[in-house]
């Protein structure tokens, strides 16, 4: 199992993100390197890639507020 | 700085179509893994320039078409924030490249400090300000007298361990700049959105200049001093081993 992670250093404090939108549907097989979820704080919209196959877990949903380090989702 | 060592400079002569400039810079983005770092200079025509986020909201088709038929046509960017609008008189700088850092906020303050390093070439002094009740405001606003100038937003994508960054400004340079936001606080009230766009928060940069440093062509001095100063805040280029 390989976690979706915010990586803790993408930004310095403790503002908070969304996730714009997740490119791939709940329980969706993924491939590693394809873009997963787009998220968005202090005017900047960032790509998280996948970092491993496998069949996706989303734990955050679009719109769903995050914080830095967060565990979004999962591939197993 | 950068990871890379040369720099490709963009600089079309004439106002571009602001939506032909952004398919442009998305592939730009898209091909950064093989690319060199790039900055790009291009002044616009009219156009709102709105983000995905809005893109995305019920009634968006209905409030680009209004606001198309004030001859201000929408276009989408991928990066955050809020709707920008810009035009003749406005300057778009867009800086592409890689990075062993991910770290929003040191692009945000390097960018910034480029910025600010070329406009004060020409005797103004602009600092990082979020300037609420702007267009588009952020907490890299660059404002004169607690007035937004220009506002920064990015995109980035992380891939193996690289950063890919698309950074990017708008300046309201010369005095034309200055009817933008209402066409920001049009578009949101079809919109029914809750943001603002006051135009008493904004200024541009033909307004901060003192007297002696007016005269020639503002837009094409500004530029000049960007370039000078993105180019001469290069990464040392790596030893050879001897």
């Amino acid at each position: 199992m390989t976690e979706i992670r915010i990586p803790p250093d993408l930004w310095e404090d403790e503002r908070e993100g969304v996730i714009v939108s997740w490119l791939y549907l709940d329980g969706a097989v993924v491939e590693p390197g394809k873009v997963l979820v787009e998220l968005a704080v202090e005017k900047a919209q960032m790509e998280l890639v996948a970092p491993a196959a496998g069949r996706l877990t989303i734990l955050a949903a679009a719109d769903a507020i995050v914080t830095r380090g967060q565990v979004i989702g999962r591939i197993e | 700085m950068c990871e890379s060592i040369a720099l490709a400079i963009d600089r079309p002569a004439v106002p571009r179509a602001a939506a032909a400039e952004l398919a442009i810079e998305r592939d730009r983005f898209d091909a950064l893994a093989q690319a060199p770092e790039r900055l790009r200079l291009w002044e616009p025509e009219p156009a709102l320039i709105a983000t995905v986020a809005e893109a995305g909201r019920p009634g968006f088709a209905q409030a680009a078409a209004r606001s198309q038929a004030r001859g201000v046509p929408v276009s989408v960017r991928p990066s955050g924030g809020g709707a920008v609008c810009l035009g003749p008189g406005s300057l778009v700088v867009s800086h592409f490249y890689r990075s062993p850092r991910n770290d929003i906020d040191g692009s945000y303050r390097q960018f910034a400090r480029l910025l600010t390093e070329a406009v004060a070439t020409l005797d103004v002094t602009l600092r990082e300000q979020h300037v609420m009740g702007a267009y588009c405001d952020g907490r890299f606003d660059l404002a004169w007298q607690e007035r937004k100038v220009g506002g920064i937003a990015q995109r980035r994508r992380w891939r193996e361990g690289v950063a890919h960054v698309w950074i990017h400004a708008v300046l309201a340079v010369e005095a034309a700049s200055l009817r933008y936001p209402e066409a920001v606080g049009e578009f949101y009230a079809d919109l029914g959105s809750p943001r603002i766009a006051d135009p008493r928060c904004t200024t541009t940069l033909s307004h901060c200049l003192p007297a002696q440093s007016r005269g020639g062509d503002l837009m094409s001095r500004l530029g000049d001093a960007i370039v000078q100063v993105f180019t001469s805040n290069r990464p040392s280029p790596p030893r050879s081993a001897s």
